[in-house]
């Protein structure tokens, strides 16, 4: 447990989450990503005692939503917009009685916000800041602003060289992940990453993650593999449009309007001309460790 | 028909990437965002045109001037693609 504020660092973006009267923080998800540095953002958060939900259909332009129901993470539902004086805000609504939380909402004031969060129990003070879906929507609205973005893969970092390998679910990202780390290489994540394109060069970053008790890690990206199981080994180079479109097809984020749409695809564009691609298929075995080492990228 | 003019819809962005026209969505939900084309030459170049008000009777002008077509095969050409794209959801008629 952690007294607020604590200063939480994702790829390269230091969070400040502060509260007054000061708040005990649960060290879950975000333990090996706090830092004591100087901060990109602050977040002060208000504890509501409100059952009702945080806001009304008349009170805001909603411009994104998501439902997510039947997961192993609890049932929610949560949109991105503007509140009525054109703040951007984020919202969370919960389903489920047993959280201690009803809903959250983070409304962005320019650089900083504020984040309401009701509980559902008086006497629940302990709160991780970085909570599940919170932390991906906000990680995905923060890293727009730096032409950076998140995207559903697997990376390695291999002596150095960074290696993503990005599919649907349940197509080989950890497997891959786990192949290489058999291999002596080290995994940055096997679900999903930063990939930030505005420091120089091209990098890939782990994220808090619930259940992963990780810590802040990443790698200059020398390969993307866009993957798929196959009775046979093969990599077959792609570029272009084809590239740029596959890619996007697997990355986070929510294309309000044309002018994010566009700047949205400028940024994968970006990546596909920086950073070679390759459809790959592969057998579950390390000949294929031996097969992207070759390419000596 | 020829004076059959569309109006781009909100739900969908044209861009270039790497010389090629790409449409991706616009979209309030996670559902549709997979919903990426990549046009060919011809479809581009009605499309853009599209995008630019132009009527089907300007765009078989235009075709003919670029390529080795006849006016009706062009009329024919832009008036299918057209018909395709309004029921992609990428345009409106606008008459």
């Amino acid at each position: 447990m952690s007294n607020s504020p604590v200063i939480v660092s994702v790829a390269g973006l230091n969070i400040r989450y502060s509260a007054e009267p000061p708040l005990s923080f649960s060290q879950t998800d975000y333990r090996g990503f706090a830092v004591d540095n100087a901060c990109d953002i602050t977040l002060d958060i208000n504890i509501v005692d409100s059952q009702e939900t945080g806001h009304d259909e008349s009170d805001r332009e909603v411009f994104f939503v998501g439902d997510c129901r039947g997961t192993e993470m609890p049932d929610h539902r949560w949109e991105v917009g503007y509140t009525k004086d054109g703040k951007e805000y984020i919202a969370v609504d919960f389903f489920n009685d047993f959280l201690p939380l009803n809903w959250l909402k983070l409304v962005f004031d320019d650089k900083n916000g504020t984040l309401y969060i009701s509980r559902r129990d008086k006497d629940t003070l302990q709160i991780d800041p970085y909570i599940y879906p919170l932390n991906n929507i906000l990680i995905s609205r923060l890293l727009r602003r730096y032409n950076s973005f998140l995207i559903h893969s697997s990376v390695v970092d291999d002596n150095g060289k960074g290696y993503l390998f990005t599919a649907v679910s349940g197509t080989g990202k950890s497997t891959m992940a786990r192949l290489w780390q058999g291999e002596g290489a080290t995994i940055i994540n096997d679900d999903m990453l930063a990939i930030r394109t505005d420091s120089g060069e091209i990098t890939a970053n782990n994220i808090p993650m619930p259940y992963y008790n990780d810590s802040s890690r990443g790698v200059a990206l020398k390969g993307i593999f866009l993957i798929s199981q196959s009775k046979d080994d093969y990599v077959s180079p792609i570029s272009g449009a084809k590239a740029t479109l596959k890619l996007l097809a697997n990355t986070i984020h929510q294309p309000c309007d044309k002018t994010s749409a566009i700047d949205h695809l400028k940024n994968i564009e970006l990546v596909s001309k920086n950073v070679p691609i390759y459809e790959l298929g592969f057998k579950i075995s390390n000949n294929i460790v031996n097969i992207i080492r070759q390419l000596n990228l | 028909m020829e004076n059959t003019r569309f109006k781009a819809n909100d739900n969908f962005a044209i861009s270039e990437v790497a010389g090629e026209t790409v449409i991706v969505p616009v979209s309030d939900s996670v559902d549709t965002l997979n919903n990426l084309f990549v046009l060919n030459e011809t479809g581009a170049f009605i499309i853009n045109m599209m995008n630019e008000g132009k009527n089907l009777g300007e765009i078989a002008d235009a075709l003919v001037a670029s390529y080795e077509i006849d006016r009706e095969t062009a009329l024919n050409d832009a008036s299918e693609y057209a018909k395709r794209a309004v029921e992609r959801g990428f345009f409106t008629v606008e008459q």
